[in-house]
């Protein structure tokens, strides 16, 4: 017989290994897991020591502290402006003639299709015709970029006008974004 | 007078014992930190109502953290959404650049590919239109003639189109 694990002596090794291997590794585990929860701790309340800091000193200087929240509503009206709560078809509409007008442009009927939902935003696709010469659909996309509310163009499909060999017509097919605000995240 | 016999402990109080020996220093400082844990809990508690105070006396003003997360929120959507497009112009310009005697059937944009069709070409209008849309700047163009109609197929690479000198086609 094996004298290791056979004999009585090689039995109470082997139960003492045990004992041993199976209290280190439940001891380590909850203390690990009480770690854990103290790291935790200790970066929540140095948080909140910096934000204590933090709101102290604007709350010491509240003209500054108001400088600087006026200077974070207004990027925050710009981001606003480029990626809207809501489509708003009619400003598009108008936004989409004016340009059409600038430059030469004759503009068709605008259609929509549904709204898609992404987590943070949605988009809506618009579709319409834009009839004119090469120069003048490529001036009105170089501006189109610009424009806000922020949009992608999707598709392009130019072909010759009907009638006028000069003329094309092109079919666009644009992506509009809307913000989701917390409330409106249904998707 | 006899001795007493020193009986030897069995296997199962052995690996009690051995149990017992590594898990309670163990144990012991598990202790110490759950009891750590409770107190930075009760400090937390007594630092948010501090944090509150002052956030009641900010309120008239405004939450600059509110305002910055929500315009970061948005900066983050059109950063990634309003990256200019690239495509759409140099693919427009192609269709003042027809060789001689062609005609455009058709141009289709998309985000990544570009794709023209040419009526009335031949082999040499189509070997023209290859080096026109190499010049213009797209990537992997493939040209295929069936008849008289010629269609080209490319992919818009943005950084090669970035890297081009900007063009202003009449």
């Amino acid at each position: 017989m094996n004298a290791e694990t056979g004999s009585p002596q090689g039995a109470r090794r082997f139960a003492v290994a045990f004992g041993l291997i199976a209290g280190a590794v439940l001891g380590a585990w909850q203390l690990a897991a009480a770690l854990d929860q103290v790291e935790r701790g200790e970066a929540a309340t140095m948080w909140l020591d910096d934000a204590i800091d933090a709101k102290r000193q604007q709350a010491a200087n509240p003209d500054a502290y108001a400088q600087d929240v006026a200077a974070v509503r207004k990027d925050l009206a710009l981001y606003e402006q480029r990626l809207p709560a809501q489509f708003v078809a009619a400003e598009i509409d108008a936004g989409l003639k004016a340009l059409a007008e600038r430059h030469g442009l004759t503009l068709g009927a605008i259609a929509r299709d549904a709204e898609v939902g992404r987590e943070f935003y949605a988009s809506q696709r618009h579709r319409f015709e834009l009839r004119g010469r090469t120069a003048a659909l490529q001036a009105f996309f170089r501006d189109y970029e610009q424009i806000v509310p922020i949009q992608r163009v999707a598709e392009l499909r130019v072909t010759v006008a009907p009638h006028d060999a000069n003329a094309l017509v092109a079919a666009v097919a644009v992506d509009y974004y809307r913000y989701l605000e917390d409330d409106a995240r249904r998707y | 007078m006899t001795s007493p016999v020193k009986r030897p402990r069995s296997a199962l109080v052995l690996a009690l014992l051995a149990f017992l020996a590594a898990f309670l220093p163990l144990f012991a400082a598990t202790v110490y930190f759950r009891y750590r844990e409770a107190v930075l809990a009760t400090e937390a508690e007594a630092l948010e109502r501090r944090l509150a105070q002052l956030d009641a006396v900010l309120a008239p003003i405004g939450s600059i953290d509110q305002l910055r997360g929500r315009m970061l929120a948005r900066k983050t959507i059109v950063d990634v959404l309003g990256r200019p497009q690239a495509g759409l112009e140099p693919a427009l310009g192609l269709t003042s650049q027809l060789p001689a005697g062609t005609r455009i059937v058709s141009l289709e944009v998309e985000p990544q590919r570009v794709r023209l069709r040419l009526g009335n070409a031949n082999d040499v209008a189509m070997a023209q239109m290859l080096e026109r849309f190499d010049r213009a700047g797209f990537s992997g163009t493939v040209a295929e003639l069936a008849g008289s109609t010629v269609t080209l197929d490319a992919r818009i690479d943005p950084a090669r189109l970035a890297s081009l000198p900007a063009t202003v086609t009449p």
